[in-house]
């Protein structure tokens, strides 16, 4: 017996011994709402102690409220008076809120961008209202106009730094109308992308696991970046939205499309999510209809959103959107290229590309022999690769988090509805 | 079926990891190429407090030349330093000094870090590192950056400051406070604007912690402040109380020593916790005065290993309304 066909008994069993779905439903909700107010109540705490709410009323308030929903979280676990599974909805809402809060104050500790990408993406919005080409223009003033520290900028590894535009065009597109509005401070676009992230997450998440999926990206990390300009978290809305559609494969590759307009991590999800509606689609050849329409879809949107600019100068924004995977951009992160950036292995950058590259074809030839099992691996297979990158920041792994989470909660789910029942993700 | 299942899985699970492995012996097993050295001591030559120029013996082991960049690492981040002196590509078999200098002073090495020196081959595309060190700086003055050089941003608060010392400043709802350089990278200017409302003073300091025992250095150390303009000292007939100051401030252990200027007066006035120390001066152009080092460290006293705090300061109270400038161009030891 595999581990899958076990687990997928030991999951019946403990769903029959709850009393069934609804029953356990239950259960994960009470679970769900202690462990968020559990989590809101200590990170309010730390968030009190390094502010000054003491001379702003505004932020006291705030922080009062996001304390007092965590006590309200905890105690709608243990109480008895209304059906927790009701009560579930306070979860999202109250992470939604605490991650305004933290939001407000980390910005107001940090009035300035932590990274050249948002300073590069605020930048060439306004290029764009000016009327030029952001990918063909250096992006160099904006680390002075925005006043990015000398810590947070793009070394290259022949001399140098990042000073161009290096993300496909839905990364400052966005920035387009909230600039020509007149605001200045472009890191309240990632808060709503953050906070619409979090309840499509709730939302598109199954049943009885629906309550956990607002914590899938309210860890500390996920929280410091979105005021810390890490721009990551507006894929993920998108991204939730398309895979959770997969049976609308039109809309749902419009989505994609979208999603990958905006960074390039979604990229890497394509071999793998090829395969997989190949697989679901039954065809001996990846030949259905729905698998080149959900292709089609996503690489219409795609050029919708970057054909003007690869029609106005090709060059640029190709070698634009390509620096992240080609440029000689320094190893950085805690994955595997540590061993290099502490030259304690001589390895160069082909060392890593290749094993990246090996890790790819191997996990895409796991998900073709063993489809049944992989394909509940499916949405880490990105982290799993990253791993093995030359570059592996921590934005590369965490917003993959509530995709994970929502793979786990529909397998589950099948489990007890039998096989075929749910959609899969 | 199944079971041949899992053993295709496991097969193609394996190839990575193979590859991986025996590439990664490959070039564990390889001797290194390029042996770095860096040359103890390291010298403060900035007077910064901190590290911004080594000096390398690099020797080519390899077969091949090698085209070199130098990056040195004392925490996650880093940036590549300037090569001074020494020509980027080393023969195979040829050994050569180079003096390197950080290319940003916020990546220059803090006294006492760990570090280790990086040589990035632009040829193999190989890092090559050196031993790890610990960073023990000799020739730091007491007074770090006394020229008040290279201002950059703070990385935590993304304010303009000059490396080594720090901002703090204080304005009520009508006040207004400018800290910047004095001219285009070296020294401080401080501008107010008291607007007469509230109680507290508006106040601009560029301030450096002082440990006890470069506090002694600094005793004996004459030092003179040069300024382009100052605040004229004025003070309350009433009270006695300032009005309005520019000058040098040290303070420890509650006690506060002023040195200021005036066009009209000198001497010395005692306050609670607090002396001024008067000098007659032309605040309207340019000049320099030895600072009363050793009377001001003398009144703050203090416990001895207590730090103690070295600002440049301008300050003025509500009853003093009006625009205020002082411009300090720099500190001169010795």
């Amino acid at each position: 017996m595999d581990l899958g066909r076990r687990l997928a008994g030991l999951w019946n069993a403990a769903a029959k011994e709850a009393g069934g779905p609804d029953r356990l439903t239950e259960i994960l909700s009470r679970l769900a709402l202690f462990f968020s107010g559990g989590w809101i109540l200590a990170l309010t705490f730390f968030d009190w102690i390094r502010s000054a709410f003491f001379v702003d009323l505004g932020l006291t308030v705030a922080i009062l409220v996001a304390f007092a929903l965590g006590i309200v979280n905890v105690g709608t676990a243990v109480q008895t008076w209304i059906p927790a599974r009701r009560l579930a909805p306070l979860v999202p809402l109250s992470i939604v809120y605490f991650t305004v809060v933290h939001y407000w104050l980390f910005v107001s500790l940090v009035p300035f961008y932590g990274t050249d990408g948002l300073a590069f993406s605020h930048y060439s919005a306004i290029l764009l209202l000016q009327g030029q080409n952001p990918y063909a223009v250096s992006q160099a003033p904006a680390l002075e106009l925005f006043r990015i520290p000398e810590f947070y900028v793009t070394p290259k590894e022949t001399g140098g730094l990042v000073t161009s535009q290096t993300y496909p065009a839905l990364s400052f597109l966005i920035y387009v109308p909230v600039v020509a509005a007149g605001a200045t401070d472009m890191r309240i676009v990632s808060l709503a992308g953050h906070g619409l992230a979090i309840l499509v997450a709730y939302r598109v998440t199954p049943q009885p696991f629906k309550a956990f999926a607002p914590l899938t990206l309210a860890f500390p990390d996920q929280l410091d970046f979105t005021p810390g300009s890490v721009q990551d978290i507006l894929w993920v809305a998108p991204l939730l939205l398309s895979v959770s559609t997969l049976h609308r494969r039109r809309f749902s590759g419009c989505l994609y499309g979208i999603a990958c307009s905006i960074k390039q991590m979604p990229w890497l999800l394509a071999p793998f999510l090829f395969v997989d509606l190949w697989k679901r689609d039954g065809t001996k050849f990846p030949s259905s209809a729905g698998l080149w329409n959900f292709a089609a879809f996503a690489a219409g949107t795609f050029l919708l959103i970057n054909g003007p600019f690869i029609l106005w100068d090709p060059g640029p924004w190709t070698a634009g959107v390509l620096d992240p995977l080609f440029g000689d951009n320094i190893p950085l992160g805690p994955g595997l290229s540590i061993l290099t950036q502490g030259a304690w292995l001589l390895a160069p950058k082909a060392f890593y590309s290749a094993t990246m590259v090996s890790v790819i074809i191997a996990l895409l030839a796991l998900e073709f022999i063993d489809y049944p099992n992989a394909r509940r691996a499916l949405y880490w297979f990105p982290g799993v690769v990253m791993f093995f990158a030359y570059r592996n920041l921590q934005n590369y792994f965490v917003y993959w988090y509530p995709f994970v989470f929502l793979a786990l909660a529909t397998w589950l789910r099948e489990q007890y509805q039998g096989s075929g029942h749910a959609e899969v993700p | 079926m199944r079971k041949s299942r899992s053993l295709v899985v496991l097969a193609v699970l394996l190839v990575p990891i193979v590859a991986l492995a025996s590439f990664s012996w490959y070039i564990v097993s390889r001797p290194a190429e390029v042996r770095i050295s860096v040359r103890l001591p390291i010298v403060d030559l900035d007077g910064v407090g901190a590290g911004t120029e080594l000096q390398l013996d690099v020797q080519n082991l390899g077969q091949n030349p090698v085209e070199l960049s130098f990056w040195v690492m004392w925490f996650a981040f880093v940036r590549d330093w300037e090569i001074l002196e020494g020509a980027p590509v080393l023969d195979p078999g040829a050994t050569q000094t180079y003096r390197i200098r950080v290319s940003n002073i916020q990546m220059a090495i803090p006294d006492g870090s760990r570090y280790i020196v990086k040589a990035f081959d632009r040829i193999s595309g190989i890092y090559f590192r050196s031993e790890d060190l610990r960073l023990e700086l000799e020739g730091s003055p007491p007074l770090r950056n006394s020229g008040l050089w290279y201002w950059s941003r703070n990385t935590q608060t993304g304010v303009l400051h000059p490396f080594a010392w720090g901002l703090d400043w204080a304005a009520g709802a009508d006040d207004a406070v400018d800290i910047g350089p004095a001219d285009a990278s070296s020294g401080a200017r401080l501008w107010l604007r008291e607007g007469g409302g509230g109680t507290g003073p508006t106040l601009a300091v560029v301030h450096q912690a002082i440990n006890a025992s470069d506090l002694l250095r600094l005793r004996d150390t004459p030092v003179t402040l040069c300024w382009t303009f100052a605040i004229e000292y004025r003070d309350d007939p009433e009270t006695g109380y300032p009005l309005t100051a520019s000058g040098v401030q040290l303070f420890r252990g509650g006690k506060l020593a002023w040195f200021v200027l005036s066009r009209s007066t000198s001497g010395i006035v005692d306050l609670p916790n607090h002396r001024i120390f008067v000098v007659r001066a032309d605040t309207d152009r340019g000049g320099c005065a030895p600072l009363p080092l050793g009377p001001m460290i003398d009144f703050i006293g203090g416990a001895p290993l207590e730090d103690s705090s070295f600002a440049l300061f301008a300050v003025a109270w509500p009853k003093a309304p009006g625009e205020y400038h002082f411009a300090a161009t720099t500190f001169v030891l010795g």
